[in-house]
């Protein structure tokens, strides 16, 4: 696999998981830029298992002080933030 | 041998119990009011700080000891506020603190909080924001070199004496979770007033009331967290409670049991000890297996928890424990008055009071609703407005 088809199976399996997690995923043309919390598609209960998704599916630790919106606003975001702390581990 | 039953933790129960017994039920009526003696006195005994850290004044202990404390504290005293009280400092403040914040503000408050000269208060609830916390009114917009605080809490824990709050307020506009943001907010600043003060039901020995902020500055080094982060910082201060605050709980149920089985043994009725009628000895006995697997489930959880740096990866795990232990308490207590009939009826009896206190188990640190719905939630269900 190459590098940037490693980048896109992050957004890749963030994205099926909100599919699969949140129905109103299906009211919205869903792409990785589309932002998840004006388009109502995650609620507040929501951020805690996209939490978890991220700790389990790429053995993150996310601290406390990392649950805010620019890491979480967009399916991009939270790929970004999840190959940021990758390397900084 | 299960965590509970360790030799050092029975140790731990029994101390804290007759410590209870001798300096916070002796001459206190189970009133609303706090007793700032009272209080100074469970910090001196170090019930504040077992679990923080050494460098903050507290003993580094493991949070197993934490239960035992609190439900040795809860066994021997009859004001399940006060236990109440201390209990969710320690934990909604203190250990989210010691998680969550700036090296400088956990140096500044968490020694004097440890040592009782400080009570913190935990203030996120308003009268039109309950299990809806991201629909709360307080705002936090900037202002110069600060945050200007603006608007009202209600149903505070230790309102009306506390001397610091961890406020959560709105700081933007943003829908979804991260419109809050976390300030530690010292209640002496100007623009702080007091408001109503509420009558409770139970959990006597600590007051729960309003505070109001009007215009009030709050230096940026008072945040705690990052701006708009506070759904992190209610995480971990709900996860907290919701895993370690039913701590207080077990030792009213251990009381209930015990007078309980003294009195069925005492008791006569047709010729023969109450006890002896398997209607009665029934209900004991499942307030005995109640209780236990209570215990075993608190416990447990302190005992995961102490694994994990962040209470967020055991949010379901503690909503279960919450939820079971709350519910559970409430049963145990109701079996309790059945068994005392009119006697646990009266004002002066524990077992009413006992009562009293367990029913609010299910509404403090998220209804039992609230529960319900994080436990299907994280089990795939989806939510009810998709």
């Amino acid at each position: 696999m190459t590098v940037r088809e490693n980048e896109n199976s992050i957004e890749k399996v963030i994205l099926t998981f909100i599919k699969e997690q949140f129905p109103a995923a299906s009211q919205v043309e869903l792409t990785t830029e589309t932002h998840l919390f004006r388009e109502g598609v995650v609620d507040s209960i929501g951020i805690l298992l996209l939490v978890r998704m991220l700790e389990e599916q790429f053995s993150l630790s996310v601290d406390p002080s990392q649950m805010v919106l620019a890491n979480f606003e967009t399916v991009r975001a939270m790929a970004e933030f999840v190959r940021s702390s990758k390397s900084e581990n | 041998m299960q965590p509970w039953q360790e030799p050092e933790l029975e140790e731990v129960r029994s101390r804290h119990a007759s410590f209870a017994e001798k300096e916070l039920v002796a001459g206190s009526a189970a009133s609303d009011g706090l007793s700032r003696e009272q209080w100074r006195a469970c910090a001196g005994f170090g019930v504040l700080g077992g679990c923080l850290e050494k460098k903050y004044g507290g003993s580094g202990l493991p949070l197993t000891h934490l239960v035992a404390t609190y439900e040795g504290l809860g066994y021997g005293c009859n004001q399940g506020g006060l236990i109440f009280g201390l209990c969710s400092q320690v934990l909604s403040l203190q250990m989210t603190l010691q998680v969550t914040a700036s090296p400088q503000l956990k140096e500044r408050y968490l020694p004097d909080m440890i040592a009782g000269k400080l009570i913190g208060a935990h203030a996120i609830t308003e009268r039109g924001a309950g299990s809806d916390a991201f629909s709360i009114q307080t705002t936090a917009r900037h202002k110069g070199e600060c945050f200007r605080l603006d608007g009202s809490k209600a149903y505070v824990t230790a309102a009306p004496d506390a001397d610091l709050a961890l406020v959560f307020a709105r700081t933007s506009e943003e829908p979804g979770p991260f419109c809050l943001t976390a300030f530690l907010v010292d209640l002496g600043w100007e623009g702080v007033s007091r408001g109503e003060v509420f009558n409770k039901s139970g959990l006597k020995g600590i007051e729960m009331g309003e505070l109001h902020f009007d215009g009030v500055s709050i230096p940026m080094d008072h945040v705690v967290g990052a701006e708009g982060g506070g759904v992190g910082i209610l995480t971990e201060s709900t996860g907290w409670e919701r895993a370690l605050l039913p701590s207080t709980l077990l030792g009213p149920m251990q009381r209930s049991i015990d007078s309980c089985t003294a009195w069925a043994r005492e008791r006569e009725q047709f010729g023969r000890p109450i006890g002896a009628f398997q209607q009665v000895s029934a209900k004991i006995a499942n307030m005995v297996m109640r209780h236990q697997i209570c215990r075993q489930t608190v416990y447990d959880m302190a005992e995961r928890l102490q694994q994990s740096a962040t209470v967020h990866p055991l949010t379901q795990q503690g909503a279960i424990v919450k939820l079971f232990v709350t519910e559970t308490a409430i049963q145990v207590q109701l079996d309790a008055l059945q068994i005392m009939g009119v006697r646990g009826y009266l004002e002066e009896s524990t077992v009413q009071q006992d009562l009293k206190d367990s029913l609010a188990g299910t509404l403090w640190s998220g209804t039992s609703e609230t529960l319900r719905n994080t436990i299907a939630r994280f089990s795939g269900l989806p939510t009810a407005n998709s």
